[in-house]
């Protein structure tokens, strides 16, 4: 016979035995997933712990960063509403020739270390590409091959060397009238790298940030598994060309095959070379891995402008920095430092194991 | 505790330990099949199962414009859009897990269900 009481003990070590089986089996690790667009593309951070309740709350706070920065940095607010006036992009550009313009300190770390990779890339990089951006139409809704004279014209505007940086007072100053910062080769990944620092700050052992293929990544994904991350064909984007493994650090790529206009059969993408006006033509892809997300956009930009042996020199010059190149001859290319690579090399490309 | 309330204490425990390698398995039959998601604004609004020799179309309405989605044997994309810069239509065809097209304007994203081989794509 079981009596009341004995059922009632029962079903109580029955719970008890079943939530300590759950408690030792329950994988702990939670995951959470927000995706929002800004900065033109979709941003999408993933992150790892214990209570959903703070991942949430530090995601938020990592979006909220990002935001900041892409108001900061829009070049194509409307003159005259409050986005223009919050956007020290557009208050520089609207001064050149004319004053200095007092910025925060955000913007004026990112002019800071586009000037040093100005100067480190031999003029590759370089934020007053501006002018030459916008004759082509890159950022607006329509896109033309610009006429030789007017090129030109843009690209005299072109030079780091007349963008003033005052420390002491935090402001910018550019030389000529008709000058234009246009800080899409850093401001991406510049936003990244501060969502990263403040997912950091509030604790999160691990997170992945992709901002429209600009990756930074902390800590591990689980159990000391690295993060696999897959870089893309350029010319087949159902297929990867390689994989690299990352550890708290940041991958960024550009490439020829993302942003593009055909006209007259030819297709011309958006990343300029500053030395020509015209798209550098010399990369398909160039996929840049360093701590900083910052400096990996920059120089994910510069390499892809400069030859592919220049580039890979350069990145194995640089420290902790290393290259995946991918070139218009379809060769692959990488630094002797990159550890973890697994090349897919695909139909028609070139990859000479060493 | 008789001999008996021993017995179902412990097959309780070893059902609920089977249980927990066991449902994963279930799980993942689902998966072969192949469907693709579309995202409006953060929201999933359709779940597409993609079977072979099997095409359609459809009108969709984003932010910006309308936009149309067509599937065809397994892979899909996004045809026509009234978005100024068309990057989307240019991504052309998807098809594997991992992928992605991206509407920037009308604040669209068509994806696959599936789990990707990685964990992002640099692209």
């Amino acid at each position: 016979m079981i009596t009341r009481r004995r059922l009632a003990g029962m079903a109580l070590i029955v719970a008890l035995a079943v939530s300590v089986v759950y408690a030792f089996f329950y994988d702990r690790t939670k995951e959470y997933l927000s995706e929002e667009f800004l900065m033109d593309t979709l941003v999408s951070i993933k992150t790892y712990g214990n209570d959903l309740d703070d991942l949430k709350k530090a995601t938020e706070q990592a979006f909220t960063e990002m935001r900041r920065i892409e108001d900061l940095t829009d070049r194509f607010a409307e003159p005259g509403t409050p986005a223009y006036a919050a956007s020290d992009v557009c208050r520089i550009n609207e001064q050149a020739g004319k004053k200095a313009v007092t910025v925060s300190s955000d913007v004026f770390a990112m002019l800071e270390l586009s000037q040093k990779y100005y100067t480190l890339t031999k003029g590759a990089f370089d934020v007053t590409i501006g002018p030459v951006v916008d004759v082509w139409g890159f950022g607006k809704p329509d896109q033309k091959v610009p006429g030789a004279d007017m090129l030109k014209g843009a690209l005299a505007l072109v030079n780091n060397n007349d963008m003033v940086l005052d420390k002491q007072n935090m402001t910018v100053f550019l030389k000529n009238d008709g000058m234009c910062l246009d800080l899409g080769g850093i401001a991406k990944g510049y936003a990244t790298q501060k969502a990263a620092e403040i997912l950091e700050e509030t604790g999160i052992q691990g997170a992945l940030i992709n901002a429209g293929g600009n990756i930074r990544v902390l800590g591990v994904k689980d159990e000391k598994t690295p993060w696999k991350i897959g870089i893309q064909d350029p010319r087949d984007s159902s297929r990867l060309i390689g994989t690299l493994d990352l550890k708290e650090e940041s991958c960024v790529t550009s490439g020829d095959y993302n942003r593009y206009f055909m006209s007259e059969q030819v297709r011309y993408h958006h990343i300029i070379s500053p030395f020509t006006g015209y798209p550098a033509a010399e990369n398909m892809s160039v996929t840049v891995i360093t701590q900083d997300a910052a400096v990996a956009d920059i120089l994910s930009t510069a390499l892809f402008i400069l030859s592919p042996q220049e580039a890979l020199t350069l990145a194995e010059e640089l420290p902790d920095t290393e290259a995946f190149i991918v070139t218009a001859e379809k060769q692959i290319l990488f630094t002797n430092g990159l550890k973890n690579v697994e090349v897919r090399a695909g139909e028609g490309y070139r990859y000479d194991k060493s | 505790m008789t001999r008996a309330d021993k017995t179902l204490i412990i097959c309780v425990l070893l059902v609920g330990i089977a249980m927990y390698f066991v449902l994963p398995l279930f799980n993942d039959t689902d998966s072969h099949k192949t469907q693709a998601i579309i995202k409006q604004e953060g929201q999933i609004v359709k779940i597409i199962t993609l079977v072979e020799n099997e095409s359609s179309s459809f009108k969709m309405q984003g932010k910006n414009g309308p936009f149309i989605v067509e599937v065809d044997s397994g892979r899909i994309r996004i045809s026509e859009s009234a978005c100024p810069d068309k990057f989307c239509v240019k991504r052309g065809w998807i098809s594997s897990p991992g992928e992605s097209i991206i509407c920037v304007p009308n604040e669209v994203v068509i994806y696959f269900d599936a789990q990707s081989p990685v964990d992002a794509i640099t692209r």
